[in-house]
């Protein structure tokens, strides 16, 4: 796939280690607006590599640029205001209402004394929970939601963030096949209406195929492949980044594996 | 709990705990060996001062209850800012090493140089400052991760622990003198305490309010927090230092006065939630209640012996601690 437009994140020579997880060489682009899909076998470094992105680890060499500038030049609040991100953890403070969660996303933008959001708060949090689908919940209390409302509310919170980059760390991860469909469709519906970049981890190949613009495929800490999902996506290619023996075929245009059991 | 009973439950604390507060202070001054009426504790405060029991009003039982709101303040205020940047709802003032800082200095200040006792308060507040900044530095590995500064302070608190012990061994003509301080009490303080502590205190719980933002940022784990823009490392040193701080004045004045910090913010969180806007201010005024209140209890409920508040303290908020453990698994 050819951009014309500038990359929304791009890394150049990039190596990181720590705590055994590695990243070698890394050279990858993000193309602006677009669904980009990072994924490979269990420790190739996906979830690193998003850190990195992040500016959640700071690599041993290399640089990213987030919009053409070096992340390590951005201040904390203000990459805040650029790059929202979707962490593993789902560490969730007690007593609080779907509302107010999505609220926190707008700490960036406030001063670290005051309590009450302004206007321009408060619309951002309605658009993120109208965006999420959420608004119904706004004000239950987020531990009485099911795991899918859960993490769309989660989502919401991100989104609350107005940024122009959307980080997710394997967001379908623990939700049931209903709420997998749900959540990758929301986002997907959300990337075409507001046009936020998204780059996410994901563990299902063809979610990863059907919902994605771009896949970056990572192996043992090095990309082995990127480019368009469809292009990508065959035998050579599974067994190339997973070692796998399997075909795979498309079924009313969605992808399938089919393993070679012998 | 829903948002309506949430809300309604932190209304109710925000009024109630400002009445409880005036009446363990209204008890502290009314109650003793010497009774004093309401009325006369008005007219003593704002008006005429009769000869006894103004005295003992204003020269006894006026500076030990405002000592106990301070001591009381403090200590609820450094254990609700410490569990939650520990991540830790067990967490109190001893984890960061504050009671065994401040143990030491104040053993080593009564037994090993009683010449120079008068310095104890600063001692206490130095030594208990000084033991939460080494084990935050001895925690750090490309930042502090909770964790590792409760193991950090484990093993510190053990080692400074086993120097107190040591000196006690060793002077241990002296050690009367230290047990009182040791186990925690109010008794025979005055105004030159309370003017010690004063500024300490209250400049401690000023700097918490301002740490209520960053505090509950913290409480969505650290990814978020700094994702989020918050300096992560900075903001958890800082109210690591701001914990010593409030922890190090009460220790300083009043001993080493255990559970407060630990059961008074959880019992809180328990009945109104963990966000900072209200468990603060909320633990804050719970605090001092508990320790004016308990003060008094303590001075005047085994007459003619006088207990240490510590040990009421412990006796009393270790079942109340348990109840409320045991309670809210019933009551999820």
């Amino acid at each position: 796939m050819s951009t014309t437009a500038a990359p929304a994140i791009e890394c150049r020579c990039l190596h990181f280690g720590h705590n055994g997880f590695r990243l070698k060489d890394i050279l990858l682009s993000v193309p602006l607006g677009k669904i980009t899909t990072i994924v490979g076998p269990n420790g190739s470094g996906k979830s690193t590599l998003l850190r990195v992105l992040s500016g959640l680890a700071s690599p041993y060499s290399g640089e990213v640029l987030v919009h053409g500038e070096d992340l390590r030049r951005f201040p904390r609040r203000k990459l805040a205001r650029t790059l929202s991100m979707l962490p593993q953890s789902k560490l969730v403070p007690d007593n609080l209402t779907v509302r107010e969660l999505v609220a926190y996303g707008r700490s960036p933008y406030q001063s670290p004394w005051s309590y009450r959001p302004y206007t321009a708060d408060i619309d951002h949090i309605n658009r993120a929970l109208q965006l999420t689908g959420t608004t119904a919940h706004a004000d239950r209390m987020f531990h009485t939601l099911s795991g899918g409302e859960q993490q769309k509310a989660r989502i919401a919170m991100t989104l609350a963030q107005n940024t122009d980059i959307l980080l997710l760390d394997e967001p379908t991860t623990f939700l049931d096949i209903a709420h997998q469909f749900e959540v990758m469709s929301m986002l997907k519906a959300i990337n075409h209406e507001t046009g936020i970049t998204i780059v996410m981890v994901l563990h299902d190949l063809p979610q990863a195929v059907a919902f994605c613009d771009h896949m970056i495929a990572l192996k043992r800490g090095a990309v082995v492949a990127a480019g368009p999902p469809r292009a990508l996506l065959d035998t050579e290619f599974l067994h190339q980044v997973y070692d796998l023996n399997a075909s795979v075929t498309y079924v009313e245009n969605y992808p399938v594996i089919i393993p070679n059991l012998n | 709990m829903n948002k309506k009973q949430r809300n309604t439950r932190r209304l109710m604390a925000l009024i109630l705990t400002p009445l409880l507060l005036l009446l363990a202070c209204l008890y502290g001054l009314t109650y003793g060996s010497v009774p004093i009426s309401p009325g006369e504790v008005w007219s003593i405060l704002f008006g005429s001062r009769p000869e006894t029991s103004g005295l003992i009003i204003m020269d006894l039982r006026l500076p030990r209850v405002l000592i106990g709101v301070l001591v009381g303040a403090c200590l609820a205020a450094s254990g609700a800012l410490l569990q939650g940047v520990m991540a830790n709802p067990l967490a109190d003032p001893g984890i960061i090493g504050v009671s065994a800082g401040g143990g030491l200095a104040a053993v080593i200040t009564m037994v090993v140089l009683p010449q120079y006792s008068y310095l104890l308060p600063a001692g206490a507040f130095l030594g208990a400052l000084l033991a939460a900044i080494m084990i935050y530095f001895l925690a750090w590995d490309s930042g502090a991760s909770p964790m590792k500064i409760v193991l950090a302070g484990v093993a510190i608190n053990a080692l400074l622990g086993a120097a107190m012990n040591g000196f006690m061994v060793v002077f241990s003509d002296r050690v009367q003198a230290v047990l009182p301080w040791l186990s925690g009490g109010l008794s025979g303080r005055s105004w030159h305490h309370l003017g010690f502590a004063a500024p300490y205190a209250l400049t401690g719980l000023a700097l918490a309010l301002l740490a209520i933002k960053p505090a509950n940022l913290l409480l969505l784990g650290d990814d978020s927090a700094r994702l989020l823009g918050l300096r992560v490392e900075a903001s958890r040193f800082l109210i690591i230092v701001l914990a010593a701080l409030l922890a190090g004045t009460a220790v300083s004045i009043a001993g080493l006065i255990g559970f407060v910090g630990l059961v008074v913010p959880h019992a809180v969180r328990l009945l109104i939630g963990g966000d900072y806007r209200f468990l603060l201010p909320v633990s804050i005024l719970g605090g001092a209640t508990l320790v004016v209140f308990t003060d008094t209890a303590a001075r005047t409920w085994f007459d003619p012996i006088e207990l240490p508040v510590g040990i009421l303290l412990a006796g009393v908020g270790a079942p109340f601690f348990l109840w409320l453990l045991r309670r809210r698994k019933l009551m999820p």
